[in-house]
């Protein structure tokens, strides 16, 4: 007989509190919790405060920068503060999937899980981090040369599309992965539509050779139809990875024995019975 | 597929299982979901291509007059003919005569192999006489759209190889998969008929 | 080879390929003139979109995904001509 952790219990709070306590794969959830919040709190900063979405032309003269830099200088700041800090959330995604992929029963699956979480970090570098530094830096002192304005002004925006070469790879290893993995930890018609994220993604390429029109980086197909499809796929990919975190085997390791109780040896993985076999 | 686990209390009611599974339930909506999604993307792109167009008409026009509709004529009749083949390998596939879909499967990969030289064949030749991506905004839509389209044209021709192991070796032999890998082959036909048809024949 | 004239294939094949043949000779007919002619771009746009549809209907088989997907394929095919009309005219 093993020793069950307590019935789950009816009132809100109760629950919530259950939950932390002996649910197995609590660890799992508070790293899935960090996407929705970490994006949301990002597409706010990216929409309301710093002005990286929807971009600015890249047209712009040197003394339009200078007015959009004085005008928009603590918007940009505080945007970019509160970002910066709602990115630490995405370490842990990342972790995450990098660890669900290792998961998977594909040929070099460590090896497939560490590529995506290199491909992560190199679109946070370029895409958040570095436009995030550069917009402030200029934001900071509009009152510099309009020259170097400009510069940093061309390198964030340039440098947040750089993000999409590594996204690209990500999308890629994610069709990949989630084709030929025999566990069917992810529907297949999820790996099928990473391929849309990866078209969409090689095109804002065309940002770094116009500076006008549909292709430029603020351009109706190089940024809207990108974006409207990344965030499109993102909400899908956050439902489907919920539902994978529901049928995806946890190891039996010290934390999730202590909070199931004493369990001895003999209790089956968690979750063994829900994954579908293999066809 | 609900566990019976009575240890493990968060495990799923039979319900939830189910919706969870739903998506095995018909094995070739994996491949559609994909398809009908990429069709609307690439109707967005039509659609602001069209626009542009509008906006910018006598610009257009004139740039369409340089494009040489032999190579888009003859495109479209190589895809089509690929579809064709390959529509007919999946038949002989589900006949279970393997050889012949593979014979069928190989002269799919030919045809779109000529596409694929075509296409480079076409592009060059406009490079050379100078219409670059960056000469105007009609040839910013010709490269971007065929360029497009060639990426999916490569994607296709990996389905067709998996097709063709798939068709090849009996231990992979799955309908699911080798349908699967037709479709997408002919979504890159059915593509082209429409960039064709908005590049090279629209006045 | 003879699964090339199986299910009506090979008729559908010649169909697109006169389809195609049409909408070209359509096309040729106005190429001196250098103004937008919509009723041509238009005509040549639904007769693509209908050969879109054999594709889809006959050579993909659409038949075999779930109901949802055909419905909105066609919702595509009809859609997409209203979308350029409405785009070419705006």
């Amino acid at each position: 007989m093993t020793a069950s952790p307590p019935p789950i219990p009816s009132g809100y709070l109760a629950k919530i509190a259950w939950h932390w306590r002996h649910n197995p794969k609590a660890d799992l959830w508070i790293a899935w919790f960090s996407i929705p919040i970490a994006y949301n709190i990002m597409g706010i900063c990216y929409f309301t405060l710093t002005h990286m979405m929807p971009p600015p032309t890249a047209t712009k003269s040197q003394a339009e920068v200078v007015e959009f830099l004085t005008s928009f200088s603590d918007q940009i700041r505080v945007g970019f503060g509160v970002m910066m800090i709602s990115l630490g959330f995405l370490v842990w995604a990342n972790g995450l999937i990098g660890w669900l992929i290792m998961r998977m029963q594909v040929p070099y699956a460590k090896a497939w899980g560490l590529a995506y979480m290199v491909a992560m970090c190199g679109g946070s570098l370029t895409g958040a981090y570095m436009s995030g530094f550069t917009l402030s830096l200029a934001a900071m002192r509009p009152d510099r040369d309009p020259e170097y304005s400009q510069l940093l002004y061309d390198v964030t925006y340039l440098s947040f599309d750089g993000t999409m070469g590594f996204f690209l790879f990500g999308s890629l290893i994610w069709t990949v992965v989630i084709l030929t993995d025999k566990s069917r930890i992810f529907p297949k018609w999820f790996g099928y539509t990473c391929i849309w994220n990866f078209t969409t993604e090689f095109l804002v390429s065309t940002a770094m050779i116009t500076q006008d029109g549909p292709f430029a980086w603020d351009g109706t197909i190089a940024f809207y139809i990108d974006t409207v499809v990344y965030i499109f796929w993102q909400i899908i990919y956050a439902i489907v990875l919920f539902y994978a975190i529901r049928r995806v085997d946890v190891p039996m390791d010290g934390f999730r024995r202590a909070r199931s109780g004493n369990v001895p040896q003999a209790q089956p993985e968690i979750g063994a019975s829900l994954a579908p076999q293999a066809t | 597929m609900a566990s019976k686990s009575p240890d493990s209390p968060l495990e799923m009611s039979e319900a939830e299982a189910a919706r969870i599974e739903r998506h095995d339930e018909n094995p070739l909506d994996g491949i559609w979901i994909f398809i009908v999604g990429d069709l609307f993307i690439f109707g967005s792109y039509f659609v602001t291509y069209a626009l542009w167009r509008h906006w910018y008409s006598e610009e257009f026009i004139a740039s369409q007059q340089v494009l040489s509709q032999g190579f888009g004529i003859f495109n479209t009749l190589v895809l089509l003919a690929s579809s064709w083949f390959v529509a007919a390998a999946i038949r002989a596939q589900r006949a279970g005569d393997y050889d012949a879909a593979g014979r069928l499967t190989l002269l799919t990969m030919g045809w779109g192999l000529t596409f694929v030289v075509s296409k480079l064949t076409e592009w060059v030749i406009k490079i050379r006489e100078g219409y670059t991506f960056t000469s105007d905004m009609f040839f910013q839509f010709y490269y971007f759209m065929t360029g497009v389209h060639i990426l999916h044209v490569l994607f296709g021709m990996l389905a067709l190889l998996r097709l063709y192991v798939e068709v090849k070796d009996p231990v992979c032999r799955n309908n699911d998969t080798a349908e699967s890998c037709a479709a997408f082959w002919h979504m890159v036909d059915l593509l082209w008929l429409v960039i064709f048809a908005l590049m090279y024949l629209m006045r | 080879m003879n699964y090339l004239f199986k299910d009506r294939l090979a008729l559908v094949w010649i169909g697109l390929t006169i389809l195609t043949y049409v909408s070209w000779q359509l096309s040729a007919w106005r190429q001196q003139e250098i103004q937008v002619d919509l009723a041509v771009s238009m005509t040549v746009i639904v007769l693509a979109v209908i050969k879109a549809r054999f594709v889809l209907r006959i050579f993909m088989e659409i038949g075999h995904a779930s109901r949802w997907l055909h419905i909105l394929s066609d919702v595509w095919v009809v859609g997409l001509p209203i979308a350029l009309l409405v785009a070419l005219t705006w």
